[in-house]
């Protein structure tokens, strides 16, 4: 198996230029004949771009695009095509392809901060040094806690809990409840992790490492990485685990967590969020009979239902706790 | 205040400020634009000059590069899946016996499954093609101008269906020789076929961040004793069986010459 580590990741074009000339088409000092690939990148600071409207809320599908782009790949471009194999052939032989996150430069940091340069920059001896803690920040869990949609699933579903008492005793009773929670939690987990403004970010810098050169840096923004992710296992296995009490449902004797059944339960939820803006099957919502009348299953959690279902079973001693 | 708390206080305010702007803006934009163009020059072995005759600037070679990442080594089957795919055959071959009852098709679903997606899952971490695929999957929506990120989500969208495709016909044949059929709301295999795939890439997503913790096996108790699974194939199992049923009406002769049509009938296609 592949180091899939950072350090696979290759890098790194003078992209800084960009900042202060993006789309110049010059490109940056050519470095000497058959040197080995450019070192990565350390200064993080580059591509970052003013909101425009244009990259955020701009012209969508069916505007502005051109005429017909693909007919230009049929036409036999010779010098196109060595090209973008070549450059395929790096991004191959480098381990993947990189992706630099741009960060917002420290000027205009300080300015929206409204704290003197100075102060600034006594606070970061270089730029480098705050784009790598800004990276961190980036990264880590805290942008699960900003968009705090966790807090919001695990209150919808203490309501939902709350609303259902007493639940039914019966093993059918206590079922459609676990069904019910699944259906809106799971939904409302990929509909706001998707939606969430870092997840692309954390996505990418998962996938192709962070272009950073130096070890301790990689380090530390694959920590924060890990303990985003950790954090997010860590909270579905309590919703699980609150879940799974009132309901009257208990892992089987193979599933030796719920962090076992968390780590499984976010793998089907990261997938299918990954996929989820190239696929044509996602998104696909249908209709099932439920106990109050019809209710639309979308497809990610009809699968995290199966994947509990298969992972517990009704609990044969439990005993509803009064006022759960 | 200590010069100490005044510094941390300091640090967090701009810390705070950067993350409002990396707010406003939609997120952190991420760019492929990583690889300097005067090495692929080099690399390709063409003129400098006439590079500029085909692309405007960089910008716009780094999107063409986008759509290579994000389709020749998808579109179609990719080699690891095709390992999985002929690891299923086999596992069907080697236990035609067993489809004689309803707990042998079980089973040999439950091998095929607890084999295949881990041949799956393996080759998917190893693969340099699909990481690349993911980083443009998650580069795409930060191309600043929206013709080029239509141009870049076509490629994708096509490689994707063209995979799902190839996987879907890959579950409808197992259906077929297992006797599974869609439960009624599932609308087609492609949806198996896309629910199996996210869970392999969902586990692989986890694997590239940390190696370590996600090599999870667990032991299931079967009827030939217990038995070792990894969580990517638990997961896969109790999602497509919670997406199909057995069929009511199976012969296993039938089965197999239905399967063995259908067999056919994609490498007339293909």
């Amino acid at each position: 198996m592949t180091d899939a580590g950072p350090t696979a990741g290759l890098t790194v074009g003078p992209v800084t230029e960009r900042a202060a000339g993006a789309g110049s088409g010059v490109p940056g000092p050519a470095p000497a004949a058959g040197s080995p690939p450019p070192p990565a990148r350390e200064d993080l600071a580059g591509p970052y771009r003013e909101p425009a409207p244009d990259a955020t809320t701009g012209p969508d599908v069916g505007q502005a695009v051109p005429p017909d782009p693909e007919r230009a790949d049929d036409v036999d471009l010779p010098v196109r095509r060595r090209m973008l194999d070549a450059a395929t052939r790096m991004v191959v032989e480098a381990g993947g392809l990189a992706v630099v996150p741009g960060l917002p430069p420290l000027d205009h940091v300080v300015r929206a901060a409204g704290v003197a340069r100075t102060t600034a920059y006594r606070a970061w001896p270089t730029k480098e040094a705050f784009a790598l803690d800004l990276l961190c920040e980036l990264a880590g869990p805290a942008w699960q806690g900003a968009a705090s949609f966790f807090d919001d699933v695990g209150a919808a579903t203490r309501a939902r809990l709350a609303s259902a008492a007493p639940v039914r005793r019966d093993v059918d009773g206590r079922r459609a409840l676990l069904h019910a929670v699944l259906r809106d939690a799971t939904r409302r987990t990929y509909e706001d992790l998707t939606a969430a403004a870092q997840w692309d970010t954390f996505v990418a810098l998962t996938a192709t490492g962070t272009g950073l050169r130096d070890a301790a840096a990689r380090a530390r923004v694959q920590t924060a990485l890990e303990a985003a992710e950790d954090a997010f296992i860590g909270r579905t296995a309590q919703f699980y685990e609150l879940l799974l009490g009132t309901a009257g449902f208990r892992l089987r004797a193979h599933v030796p967590s719920c962090r076992t059944l968390a780590t499984a339960g976010a793998a089907v939820v990261e997938g299918f969020a990954l996929r989820r803006s190239v696929s044509a099957e996602l998104d696909v919502v249908t209709t099932l009979p439920g106990p109050d009348g019809d209710e639309e299953w979308h497809v990610v959690a009809l699968a995290v239902v199966a994947l509990v279902e298969r992972f517990t079973e009704p609990d044969p001693d439990w005993e509803p706790r009064d006022g759960a | 205040m200590p010069d100490e708390e005044r510094g941390a206080a300091l640090r967090r305010r701009l810390l705070d400020a950067a993350l409002r702007l990396v707010e406003e803006a939609g997120g952190l934009a991420v760019t492929a634009d990583t690889l300097a163009l005067d090495a692929v020059v080099r690399e390709a072995g063409v003129a400098r000059t006439s590079v500029y005759r085909e692309w405007s600037g960089r910008e716009a070679f780094y999107v063409d590069l986008l759509r290579e990442l994000a389709g020749p080594g998808w579109q179609g089957p990719s080699p690891y899946d095709e390992d999985a795919v002929l690891l299923a055959r086999r596992v069907v071959a080697g236990r035609l016996r067993d489809l004689g009852t309803a707990e042998g098709r079980s089973a040999v679903l439950e091998e095929l499954v607890r084999r295949a997606a881990l041949v799956d899952y393996q080759g998917l971490v190893r693969s340099v093609q699909w990481r690349s695929w993911v980083a443009v999957v998650a580069a795409v929506q930060h191309l600043p101008r929206a013709a080029d990120r239509v141009r870049v989500e076509r490629v994708l969208r096509a490689s994707e269906a063209a995979l799902v495709e190839h996987m879907a016909a890959m579950w409808a044949g197992l259906g077929v020789v297992l006797g599974r059929r869609l439960r009624p709301h599932v609308r087609g295999w492609a949806t198996v076929a896309t629910a199996a795939a996210s869970v392999v890439e969902g586990f692989g997503v986890r694997r590239l961040l940390s190696p370590d913790s996600s090599d999870r096996v667990v032991v299931v108790d079967g009827p030939d004793g217990p038995q070792e699974w990894h969580l990517v194939a638990l997961t896969m199992l109790s999602v497509v069986e919670g997406l199909t049923e057995p069929v009511p009406d199976y012969d296993p002769d039938v089965a197999l010459a239905d399967y063995l049509v259908h067999l056919a009938e994609r490498e007339a296609v293909r």
